[in-house]
């Protein structure tokens, strides 16, 4: 496995950020969800290097980010789209990945740049390339960031919510680019974006306060909530959450009354249930 | 990026501002304008302080996860990149500004040379401040940080009071700042400023300061360190030595006396030497004379000889008694002392220069010494010196006075006669003895002496 994480504690004062997270990745995508205030953003940053565990072990390609020789290695091989990319707004969409790819020691000039448009073209930005960043719209933005990502071929992707603010045609690409990186990389994404999920993630880690409350397939978390899900002409008094479709019926997911008619559910409702669970302090329904 | 920034723009502005506030005045001794090129770039360098803090600021961005500080290059790298990038820029500008400025003075009627060790001070400062900038944005990483570098600037240029020594050198510590400012009534010729080793010190405390920008665990800020204290410690502890007592007079025999390096021009009734690379200004010199001289009765001008000696102060040239506490003065006015015709200029023209020349001047043909003893001697002083377009207006304001100085008064009677030169030539022997009265040279002249109305002889109304 090319990353581990054992154990990891992370507090903020007296607020446990992280309260022992342990799994492992390899290649392929791993989607993160969970609910805000759940960990997410403060694990990307462990792995990431920004943030280093008050407890716990990481290790990334075999390598301690504790160390600062082995981090800096790690940050070679490693590529992070945060929630912010902050951006020099008066910097050319090309200006900033090329200062980006001189830190990243992308020294030779000639290559540079040829990696530089090689990103952007990935990102389908290359028209976008002489255009200051503050004229961009907030989508072209969010692949600008992603762009940066991906220089120098990382080993290890970190994305944090990458498809945040994307249209449907964007988001769309965007899976398919990351697809297709995933194939020789560990890609590790959070998301609020079910759909994201289910459509091109190996594996899915479900966060709550600070723990890992679920870690297996998509498939495996959707069927937490079988059983579970079911139409209804009435507002479901019983349900956890439910809401009224186009046809006037509603959906719900919860703890179903008898005689109702119930549905296939999804990655969602799988999530609703867990994280719903553990909030109520209810187990879900047998898968 | 940082050539277009606009903080640039206005630093080159405010330093070309100062710079010409500074030099327009005065025709350009090029040796006093050289260290004035580099303290007029303070601006500047408090520009790229500026533009060098805040480029260590979005370097370092507003968190701590975003990309640029999840590189392997670390902030000490990005530093080094911003700071050479940015002070080079810095010194590119300056360059230019001084550049441009010379240009400028060359139009004018500029004397002396130019002091490359001192001009290069100016801009090796502009790299100085930026390098103050990075460091204190580095390690500070509040945005108050540039209020920090400005105020460190200011400091150490206000911070500590400047001495002076008999040589006009500044004693003390104040070398060892970045800036050294010029000493206002010391010539350059004979101050002692060791610009070449100061200029060195200034590159190794720049060092020093970049290394602080850019210290951690990159190898190459440690380097940065050494180097620097290797140029500044040395060159810093050289520039505070004693002077070599063979200086002193070897300054002198070049400046002052019978060997004194002159380059001289006989022109009409008078001779005219100046220093070593003034020579330009023996017409501008001759322009201010030629109305004293012509206006000068036949055989009173011979022997004349307008002498350069290194003063900034040209009235103080023809009265070197309230000096004395200067060590070259003393040599200068032994030698004035000793040439009873000599007209003393210093190494300053400017419009108003040309006032004191003419004073000094018409004193000599009057027979006068430091100042005119007699009552009618006075008088033939003022009607010569008042051929000078400046020392005329001056008259012309003191008559229209409720009071007025009776010379003054009589001077302008004497314009009003038609034959008032002729009249003034003829009984010139006799007005300029000290013991004729106004009355009595009044009498001589045809004019009418008003009465005095006080003890300092003036008058009151009806001289106009």
């Amino acid at each position: 496995m090319q990353v581990s994480v054992t154990d990891v504690h992370k507090k903020y004062g007296s607020r446990a950020a992280l309260d022992g997270v342990s799994f492992e990745l390899g290649r392929g995508i791993t989607g993160l969800l969970g609910p805000n205030g759940a960990g997410k953003t403060t694990l990307l940053r462990c792995l990431a290097t920004v943030l280093a565990p008050d407890r716990g072990r990481l290790e990334i390609f075999g390598l301690d980010p504790d160390r600062p020789s082995e981090r800096t290695e790690i940050r070679r091989r490693l590529g992070y789209l945060p929630q912010e990319p902050g951006f020099y707004r008066n910097f050319t969409c090309f200006d900033f990945i090329d200062y980006l790819a001189i830190l990243k020691e992308h020294v030779d000039r000639s290559d540079r740049h040829n990696e530089v448009r090689r990103v952007l073209a990935l990102t389908g930005l290359t028209d976008r390339s002489t255009t200051k960043i503050r004229k961009l719209s907030g989508g072209m933005r969010r692949r600008l960031a992603l762009a940066q990502s991906l220089l120098g071929s990382p080993g290890l992707l970190v994305l944090d919510e990458p498809t945040a603010g994307l249209d449907p045609e964007l988001r769309f690409r965007f899976r398919e680019l990351i697809t297709e990186l995933s194939a020789d990389r560990v890609v590790f994404l959070s998301t609020h974006q079910t759909e994201d999920v289910a459509a091109i993630c190996d594996r899915v880690i479900v966060l709550d306060s600070g723990r890992a409350r679920y870690d297996g397939t998509p498939s495996g978390l959707a069927e937490l909530a079988r059983g579970n899900v079911w139409l209804s002409n009435d507002r479901p008094a019983s349900a956890r959450i439910y809401w009224r479709m186009a046809n006037g019926q509603y959906r719900a997911v919860g703890k179903p009354p008898p005689n109702v008619d119930m549905l296939e559910p999804t990655i969602e409702d799988g999530y609703v249930m867990l994280v719903g669970a553990a909030g109520l302090g209810e187990e879900p329904a047998a898968a | 990026m940082a050539l277009r920034h606009p903080l640039t723009f206005f630093g080159a502005v405010a330093s070309v501002t100062l710079a010409v506030v500074e030099l327009w005045r005065e025709e350009p001794v090029l040796n006093r304008a050289s260290v004035t090129l580099a303290w007029t770039m303070l601006p500047m360098a408090a520009a790229f302080a500026l533009i060098a803090g805040g480029a260590v600021h979005r370097a370092r961005g507003r968190s701590d996860a975003q990309p640029p500080m999840i590189m392997p290059l670390g902030m000490e790298q990005r530093t080094s990149g911003l700071l050479l990038g940015i002070s080079f820029a810095g010194a590119f500008a300056t360059f230019v500004l001084q550049l441009a400025l010379l240009v400028w003075l060359f139009t004018r009627d500029d004397a002396a040379s130019l002091v490359w060790n001192e001009i290069l001070v100016g801009l090796v400062y502009v790299m100085f401040a930026a390098a103050l900038g990075a460091a204190i944005a580095r390690w500070i990483s509040h945005p108050s940080s540039s209020l920090i570098s400005i105020l460190t600037l200011i400091g150490l240029m206000i911070a500590v009071p400047y001495r002076q020594g008999d040589w006009g050198q500044l004693i003390g510590p104040e070398w060892l700042l970045p800036m050294a400012w010029p000493q206002e009534i010391v010539p350059y010729e004979v101050a002692f400023r060791p610009a070449g080793l100061h200029l060195v010190y200034l590159g190794g405390l720049t060092l020093l300061v970049a290394a602080t920008a850019v210290l951690g665990r990159w190898a190459a800020g440690w380097t940065l360190l050494v180097l620097g204290g290797s140029l500044a410690v040395p060159t810093g502890v050289a520039q505070l030595g004693p002077i070599a007592e063979t200086r002193q007079s070897s300054v002198i025999e070049q400046l002052v006396g019978d060997n004194a390096d002159l380059t001289c021009e006989t022109q009409g009734q008078a001779t005219y030497c100046a220093l070593a690379g003034y020579e330009r200004w023996i017409p501008l010199w001759i322009e201010s004379a030629e109305p004293i001289l012509e206006a000068a009765p036949a055989g009173t001008t011979s022997g004349i000889e307008v002498r350069q000696y290194p003063t900034v102060n040209p009235l103080t040239a023809s009265d070197p008694f309230e000096q004395l506490d200067q060590w070259w003065f003393d040599a200068l006015a032994r030698d004035i002392r000793a040439r009873p015709r000599v007209v003393a200029v210093g190494v300053v023209w400017a419009d108003y220069a040309a006032f004191p020349l003419a004073h000094t001047l018409a004193r000599v043909i009057a027979g006068c010494g430091v100042q005119c003893d007699g009552e009618a001697q006075t008088f033939a002083f003022l009607w010569l010196a008042a051929h000078n377009p400046g020392i005329r207006s001056i008259v012309e304001g003191n008559i229209g006075g409720d009071t007025a100085p009776i010379a003054d008064c009589m001077v302008a009677e004497a314009w009003r006669l038609s034959s008032g030169r002729t009249l003034m030539h003829a009984n010139w022997d006799a007005v300029i003895d000290p013991t004729t009265s106004y009355e009595e040279a009044g009498a001589l002249l045809g004019i009418e002496v008003p009465a005095p109305v006080d003890e300092f002889g003036q008058t009151g109304d009806g001289c106009e």
